[in-house]
């Protein structure tokens, strides 16, 4: 009964563990979570082409974050600046406001570059690129599946309502994370 | 005879697989620890469930607002209560709301949109307050925060969809009997009976 098999805290894929901690990063971190979800649902209105763009605008600005802090030792984005952007994208898919083109892709970039820059790998070298690597491909899929799945959402008032709801619940909890910091 | 190892033994060999490295047991408990935060009080259940309860009776479009204002007012509160704002009467007001709202979902009360939304915005204030105050130092607050909005949204969503039941006649006689009882339940809290 000896545990006479080492424990294995990573993957036994070589190489593997750092993309794979990378990418499960966003999915570990509320704030980054909370953003993805806001972000996702604010896109769902645009048409299919201009979702694209934005996601696409979004997978931009993640990557230029991801590279900064890989190249240079910057500290993470502040939890109120995530909790802000969170509440601001929450509130406005609560309110049922679909914002113009301009302020969608400018949310998305920046929402990219918050959450890239605050995806800081633990390690230097190759490994850190990988999880970058991990990092970033995650970041867009998740806030491009939340997109186009709730795109296809009925048009029936209680399916809009459920999200508005989810973007109330997105802004309630932003202010009491933001509430949190501000006890510490 | 030969023994082979028991099965057993050979499943505690790979235990050790099991480590997890990355274990987020203070997330999944904060979590699991604000979800059932809403649902250990009485008081603050059936007044949840109320709000929904009234708002499925009020019909559109406060069954559709309520859901949405409510949660981002009660974090309010709920911030207020965590940085230690005072406000008076607390618990009183969290009776208070049981009474009252059971009371407008037991005579079926349907007073105009800017009335129900402040008053419901009013309670959820109090609420708020309540929980921020309650908020464990503790536990991971970031995903107890999200684990208590959930639950509490849900046990409102949970009222509308009890109150949906209006459609029928023995639906509307159940849901007006559940708000008399929501209603003592709230006397019985501000009379001290807990």
């Amino acid at each position: 009964m000896l545990p006479l098999v080492p424990p294995l805290a990573h993957l036994v894929l070589q190489g593997m563990d750092e993309f794979i901690a990378g990418a499960l990063h966003p999915l570990l971190t509320s704030a980054h979570v909370l953003v993805l979800v806001g972000l996702g649902l604010l896109l769902r209105p645009a048409a299919p082409a201009r979702l694209v763009a934005a996601v696409g605008v979004f997978s931009l600005g993640a990557a230029a974050g991801l590279a900064a802090t890989c190249r240079w030792a910057i500290p993470g984005v502040p939890l109120p600046v995530l909790s802000g952007l969170a509440l601001g994208l929450g509130g406005l898919v609560a309110l049922a406001m679909p914002p113009p083109g301009w302020v969608r892709w400018t949310a998305a970039a920046l929402a990219g570059l918050a959450l890239g820059w605050d995806s800081t790998p633990e390690v230097a070298g190759m490994a850190a690129a990988k999880a970058a690597l991990g990092a970033w491909a995650a970041l867009t899929l998740l806030v491009l599946n939340v997109a186009h799945y709730s795109a296809r959402l009925p048009g029936a008032r209680w399916s809009q309502t459920g999200v508005r709801i989810i973007g109330s619940w997105i802004v309630a909890i932003s202010i009491l994370m933001l509430a949190f910091w501000l006890r510490r | 005879m030969r023994s082979r190892p028991a099965p057993l033994v050979l499943l505690l060999l790979l235990v050790p697989l099991a480590a997890s490295a990355h274990p987020e047991a203070g997330g999944i408990g904060g979590l699991l620890s604000g979800f059932t935060h809403p649902l250990t009080g009485l008081d603050h259940l059936t007044a949840m469930v109320a709000v929904g309860l009234w708002g499925a009776t009020l019909g559109a479009p406060e069954m559709w607002l309520l859901p949405v204002i409510f949660p981002m007012v009660m974090a309010l509160g709920g911030a207020m209560g965590v940085l230690g704002v005072p406000l008076p009467a607390v618990e009183t007001c969290v009776a208070l709301s049981g009474v009252m709202l059971g009371l407008a979902v037991a005579f079926a009360a349907r007073p105009p949109l800017p009335v129900s939304a402040a008053i419901v915005g009013f309670f959820a204030i109090f609420h708020g307050h309540a929980h921020g105050t309650e908020l464990p130092h503790a536990a991971n607050p970031l995903t107890y925060a999200a684990g208590f909005v959930l639950a509490t949204g849900l046990l409102h969503l949970g009222g509308i969809a009890l109150g949906l039941l209006t459609r029928w006649p023995w639906g509307r006689v159940t849901v007006r009997s559940g708000g008399g009882v929501i209603a003592g339940i709230g006397l019985g809290f501000l009379l001290g009976f807990r």
